[in-house]
């Protein structure tokens, strides 16, 4: 442990939060073999960080899922099987399922709902989507779905979807890339909105259930998204991330 | 915890046993909620080099009970009654969760049998003496674990390990309240009844079903909770009850 001993404060946080974004985007890129063993003093020059970032890069893949710890140290990739990340969207969707219901539970003023008024108004004006307005679409559902759980008032939730959101990956992007020109892709878009539309007419009228339900059955869609993308193998080959999932000779669901 | 090989020869040994230290340290409440956590004291105090302090501030993070200030650096997290509540809440949805998806996923009936055997041993364990209460605790941390491992789902598994790192939210965050009522046994029968009542779901496939009971078994723990906190004594038995502010008085929620 002879590192360089800098300082905590804000230079050494920035320098282990670009050390983790370029690490994490080596990882899905495929730049490693799933299974690979990650040496730390390999990655030192590469990622052109100092030890400490380095290991706390490490570190925090790890806990996101992406690395798993060696027994007997060290880290290396891990491999997914497809029923993990099918898994994943299931466990996300019953969590922002969960922050519907309470958004709706807790919801104290009507006036609260107008960013995600604002939301579902833009992304209706997306439709019919190609693929840049699929981009747009996802960045205005990111705000949607972080404005959701800002409404659920519950920082333990809000912790615990941070905790398995990094392994759904795949799915948004497999949308981007490759759906939005097809006429499935079209309808898929479609009733992407109008889920977001219910969303916010069940939390406007407190129906915590039919919020909950429909949360859910909209993360269902990834799932979807993800079936396609993976027949097409070219495709899927440009989803972050893909190399990491091993897939099954025939592909299908559970 | 500790481990017993003494020097710590390698990084990783170091920085888990500094990690089981620090976290120790904060759950036996040597912090106040707030204090803030000087790196260069840990160092001295943990007898540590500052990388395996680091990592083991950032680990505390993410779990939860520390927080990184913006400046950089940590605090000790402080929670208030109703994150506990709200963790309470959130540990129902996820064994709710678990439950349906023992539910769905179950192949052999037989798989259900060491849920069947706490059921019967927990049953014997009423009325609830202190001691008893002892050992009902054990299995029926046994038993949740046993649900969480029917799932079938390392997903989830991940998700709530991540939740029950803060101690308060696991299922063996109870206390024996108000020992001369009836209340712990009242508290246990209910408790087993949701047990038999889940089993009974999964065995049937009933998915929503086994949902629904595990979602309103978690809500016990909150009227455990309750009258733990009209006694503070009795709260700070409560695993991480040091890093929870308590309204003053202390009194009903």
């Amino acid at each position: 442990m002879n590192d360089t001993h800098r300082p905590t404060g804000p230079d050494a946080t920035s320098q282990t939060e670009r050390v983790i974004v370029t690490l994490r985007e080596m990882v899905l890129r495929g730049d490693f073999r799933p299974g690979e063993r990650l040496a730390e003093l390999t990655l030192v020059p590469r990622l052109q960080a100092s030890r400490t970032p380095v290991r706390l890069a490490l570190d925090r893949l790890a806990h996101e899922g992406l690395l798993e710890a060696v027994p007997s140290g060290g880290f290396r990739i891990r491999e997914f099987a497809i029923a993990d990340i099918w898994d994943a969207i299931e466990v996300r969707g019953v969590l922002e399922g969960t922050a519907a219901r309470l958004a709706a539970e807790r919801l104290t003023s009507l006036d609260d709902l107008s960013r995600l008024q604002r939301c579902c108004r833009d992304m209706e004006r997306l439709y019919p989507m190609d693929a840049a307005q699929a981009a747009k679409y996802f960045e205005i559902d990111g705000v949607f779905h972080a404005e959701l759980r800002r409404l659920a008032k519950s920082a333990i939730l809000v912790r615990t979807i941070e905790g398995v959101i990094g392994l759904t990956f795949a799915a948004s992007a497999a949308f981007i890339l490759g759906e939005g020109q097809s006429t499935e892709g079209r309808h898929v878009g479609f009733i992407a909105i109008e889920y977001h539309r219910a969303i916010l007419e069940a939390i406007e009228h407190r129906q915590g259930t039919r919020a909950e339900s429909l949360a859910r059955e909209y993360s269902r869609m990834a799932r979807r998204n993800l079936v396609r993308a993976a027949q097409d193998k070219e495709l899927f080959r440009r989803v972050p991330g893909a190399s990491l999932i091993r897939m099954p000779a025939g592909q299908s669901s559970r | 915890m500790i481990d017993q090989r003494g020097n710590a020869s390698t990084p990783t040994s170091q920085t888990e046993r500094v990690i089981l230290t620090l976290r120790e340290m904060l759950l036996r409440g040597e912090f106040a909620p707030g204090e803030r956590l000087a790196e260069l004291t840990l160092v001295r105090r943990l007898n540590a080099s500052r990388t395996p302090v680091r990592l083991a501030l950032d680990r505390l993070a993410r779990e939860g009970v520390l927080e990184a200030l913006p400046a950089g650096g940590f605090r000790v997290r402080e929670f208030a009654i109703a994150d506990i509540l709200d963790a309470i809440e959130v540990r129902g949805v996820l064994e709710g969760t678990a439950a349906r998806f023992a539910a769905e996923r179950l192949t052999e009936p037989d798989d259900l049998l060491r849920m069947r055997v706490f059921c019967r041993d927990s049953e014997q364990l009423m009325p609830m003496t202190l001691e008893n209460f002892v050992r009902y605790v054990e299995i029926n941390d046994a038993f949740h674990a046993e649900l969480w491992r029917l799932a079938k789902s390392p997903m989830l598994i991940r998700a709530i390990e991540g939740l029950i790192a803060l101690p308060f939210a696991s299922p063996g965050a109870l206390v024996f309240a108000n020992p001369d009522t009836d209340e712990p046994t009242n508290l246990a029968i209910l408790a087993l009844e949701h047990h038999r009542g889940i089993v009974d779901a999964i065995a049937n496939r009933e998915g929503t079903r086994a949902e629904a009971i595990a979602r309103e078994h978690a809500r016990l723990a909150r009227r455990n909770l309750t009258s733990a906190l009209n006694d503070r004594e009795l709260f700070n038995r409560m695993p991480g009850a040091s890093l929870v502010r308590l309204p003053v008085p202390i009194g009903a929620l």
